[in-house]
């Protein structure tokens, strides 16, 4: 897994709000595409969710294979969006952002992006995990 | 008669249990395949407006000149038609087809396709072995799934000697052979007449869409087995061999030395058995497999055994929530969801486009325990194997929301009063005709409009995978793609005779509204109904109108196809009039169609093509949908995600396309001169006398 951003420690509050769930007006949208199975979009709901849904395979599988190689497609703009509006995390918006600018195409955002996402599970988990009578 | 045609086709009568045979000779003219099925269809089922369940429905399984001999992505392709069960709100006349060694076996024993009739009073199999055929009673075989059904007959069939030498009268190797029996059945879906159950042979090939498990259930016909001992007459076998050394030059097999890993998906040149990898656990070894004679060998037997020679759908229905629901990784739990998929016999591109929709009702409260939609399936486990077997279990009993399911997603949705609304958000992509949204109608338009005139979901990638899919992946990474638009403009002006016009690929606001747009799904429906269907061309090897292996970036087609045809049959036939072939069997399918009930008013896709331009939610894009767009006087590539259709010009463009098809533009009925010319006089006749000519 490549590094992330550091990010500072989300409050109680925040991190647990970080591990909820959104409603379905609220989803997020991902597209699996796919040279055979074509696109299908894919409700989001959670930040795990994203994080396990973001993927693409290596462009030669993609084009120089017969076609069942997959791309689990997030526009990293509505990533960051949905991060700051559902769930109010503007360190991680944020963080995506700059990652997604700091890119020159879209498959280089993807293992970042991941990244960022998992890491900041992580801490929620761990301030959540804190939190939670032993 | 010719090279490559046994000569004669199986009629089998379930009813009387009776056998004939139909001389191949009277339907020669159609090559083979689809469009000798589509004529004995039009000559034998007398009433084409009964339903698929009906015993008076006729299913023709037809085999090409092709088939069982060493050309490539060709010679295992089988295509099925009848009535299918899956068409809403009409059960339109389809088509389907598999892979696998069925085809070739059936030309081994004797036969160039197989015409299913009436209906057994008990459930049977048929035992075809050479030119000896049966009518087997199924107890013991009905009930068992689609795996374990072959198993019985290979064993049935076979005796104690399964694996070694079969006697089957006589033939070459003086009547013994070492196949198998090849055996195409159904699973309990088709059984309990599901309208989303399919046709399956060996492991991994099935024929889907359409419905046809249900309708071979509704006809207590559990399998065909067929057994052959003899060959195919090849007219010019040095020619073929010689045909068959020139396309390894086009193909990844040629190119040991100097393989160019990343093409731009050229269809003949893909890698073998590549691709599926990316659907196992990491740590699972495979091998690739292929179809008969096949150079691609695109799919893959596992070491788990699971899901063994699966391939596109039969893991998409599953991969992404297996993916979710084990932190991005794929597992075992993807290939044990198709082994149950394909083992119930059930259409898998319903279970991908159902599952989405199911899980988006869900979020939205709307299904649950409890709920408007009482489901008790656990949605908490949904990525496991356990999820996709308690939805698998609850259609193949009808039970819970599988009572629905069973039905096909469009009556699922009409049932439970969900069609219009979920159809006008798009969270149940159904394009057209009750079929799932493959590739998207409002950005690759050859494709929908193609599904829409006809009849089902096209699934044919001849132009999706240089039009779509290269230049999206090549925006993906920041590269450039390996050709560039106004270079494969070129190549499509050469290649798509006879219409040789460069605009047809320009997917911009203007073009995908065009003449041009028009000829271009004139050219596919002409070409795939005789090429591919007919002929039995692979939708995964041809066309090969690009390939990065070819002179100056040239696929084989259009000299490749009548190369291997004619060395087969030994005829003189030239690409030219395959492809008018091509329309006149276009023409006869859209003349049962109208006989069905068709007319222009009817060909509207669902309404969230034309209102809904992306998904709502926090996405405001699609993936990139980059296409080849002319605007401003040059060629380039484009996103055009986002589109929506313009209702009145996609009525406009339907105007052009009827036009060019010398169709009524008012009604879409061929018009008398235009079945003469192809010599469907007698279709003109019988569509007067029900007045649904054209004028």
């Amino acid at each position: 897994m490549m590094m992330a951003t550091e990010m500072t420690t989300p409050s109680l509050e925040l991190a647990t709000r970080i591990l909820g769930e959104a409603g379905f007006e609220d989803r997020l949208v991902g597209v699996k595409i796919a040279q055979m199975g074509g696109a299908n979009p894919t409700g989001l709901y959670t930040l795990a969710d994203a994080a396990a849904f973001l993927k693409i395979d290596s462009y030669d599988e993609l084009v120089g294979s017969v076609g069942r190689a997959t791309v689990g497609y997030i526009e990293p703009k509505a990533l960051a969006s949905w991060v700051s509006g559902v769930f109010g995390d503007e360190e991680l918006a944020e963080a995506i952002r700059a990652e997604a600018e700091r890119s020159e195409f879209y498959a280089q955002t993807v293992e970042p992006v991941k990244a960022l996402l998992e890491s900041r599970l992580s801490q929620c988990r761990e301030v959540v995990g804190a939190a939670e009578p032993a | 008669m010719a090279g490559g045609y046994t000569g004669k086709i199986l009629r089998i009568d379930l009813t009387k249990k009776a056998v004939s045979t139909i001389d191949t000779a009277k339907y020669e003219e159609y090559g083979g395949g689809h469009g000798m099925g589509s004529a004995i269809f039009w000559d034998l089922c007398k009433d084409k407006t009964i339903k698929a369940f009906d015993p008076g429905n006729v299913i023709t399984i037809m085999t090409s000149p092709l088939s069982g001999t060493i050309a490539p992505a060709v010679a295992g392709r089988t295509e099925v038609q009848g009535i299918g069960a899956q068409g809403y709100p009409v059960e339109w006349f389809t088509r389907s087809n598999f892979g696998g060694r069925f085809s070739g076996n059936l030309k081994f024993a004797g036969w160039d396709g197989v015409v299913i009739e009436g209906k057994a009073e008990k459930p049977t199999w048929v035992d075809i072995r050479n030119d000896k055929v049966e009518f087997r009673d199924a107890a013991g075989v009905w009930g068992l799934d689609a795996t374990a059904s072959q198993e019985e007959i290979w064993r049935r069939v076979e005796g104690d000697h399964v694996g070694d030498w079969s006697s089957v009268g006589s033939g070459r190797d003086g009547g013994r052979t070492t196949q198998r029996p090849a055996v195409l059945t159904i699973g309990p879906a088709g059984e309990s007449m599901s309208r989303t159950a399919a046709l399956i042979h060996d492991s991994g090939n099935g024929a889907g869409q359409g419905g046809f498990g249900g309708v071979f259930g509704a006809k207590n016909l559990k399998a065909i087995s067929v057994l052959g001992s003899g060959g195919v007459k090849v007219a010019d076998p040095k020619a073929l061999m010689d045909a068959r050394m020139w396309s390894n030059k086009y193909s990844v097999a040629g190119h040991a030395d100097d393989y160019i890993p990343a093409g731009i998906g050229s269809m003949f040149a893909g890698n073998p058995g590549q691709g599926a990898k990316a659907y196992a656990p990491a740590d699972q070894p495979g091998v690739p497999m292929g179809c008969m004679a096949c150079s691609k060998n695109c799919r893959v037997r596992w070491q788990s055994g699971a899901s063994n020679g699966s391939s596109c759908v039969d893991y998409l229905f599953y991969n992404s929530h297996d993916a979710a629901k084990h932190g991005g990784k794929q597992t075992q739990a993807v290939l044990d969801a198709a082994e149950m998929m394909q083992r119930a016999g059930i259409n898998a591109y319903m279970l991908e486009a159902g599952i989405i929709w199911l899980a988006n009702l869900h979020k939205l409260g709307i299904l649950g325990p409890g709920k408007q939609i009482p489901t008790d399936l656990p949605f908490d486990q949904l990525g496991e194997a356990s999820f996709a077997k308690a939805l698998i279990d609850k259609i193949l009993n009808k039970k819970d929301i599988g009572a629905y399911l069973h039905e096909g997603l469009a009556r699922a949705a009409v049932k439970l009063g969900r069609y219009e609304e979920d159809t006008k958000s798009g969270i149940l992509p159904l394009q057209e005709w009750g079929y799932p949204q493959h590739y998207d109608a409002r950005t690759e338009v050859e494709w929908g409009y193609g599904s829409l005139i006809g009849e089902r979901d096209i699934n044919e990638h001849d132009f999706n995978t240089m039009v779509f899919w290269a230049p999206s992946v090549a925006a993906l990474f920041g590269v450039p793609p390996a050709i560039t638009a106004k270079k494969l403009s070129e190549i499509m002006a050469e290649k798509l005779v006879p219409y040789k016009d460069p605009k047809m690929i320009d997917y911009s606001d203007e073009g995908i509204y065009s003449d041009s747009m028009a000829k271009l799904v004139a050219w596919h429906r002409h070409y795939t109904r005789y090429f591919k269907q007919s002929l039995a061309f692979c939708d995964w090897g041809w066309s090969d109108l690009y390939n990065q292996y070819g002179p100056d970036d040239r696929g084989m087609t259009p000299e490749g196809e009548p190369k291997f045809f004619n060395a087969v049959t030994g005829k003189t036939q030239t690409f030219e009039e395959g492809m008018e072939i091509g329309r006149k069997i276009w023409n006869l399918d859209r003349a049962i169609w109208i006989l069905q009930g068709r007319h222009r008013d009817m060909e509207v896709f669902t309404a969230y093509n034309y209102e809904v331009g992306s998904i709502p939610g926090y996405t405001t894009y699609e993936a990139p949908y980059v296409m080849p767009v002319f605007e401003n006087g040059e060629w380039k590539y484009k996103s055009v995600v986002g589109r929506k259709l313009d209702r009145k010009k996609v009525e406009d463009w339907k105007t052009k396309f009827f036009t060019l098809e010398g169709w009524d533009t008012k009604t879409g009925w061929p018009t008398r001169e235009t079945l003469s010319k192809l010599g469907l006089s007698h279709v003109a006749d019988e569509l007067e006398k029900n007045k649904k000519l054209g004028s």
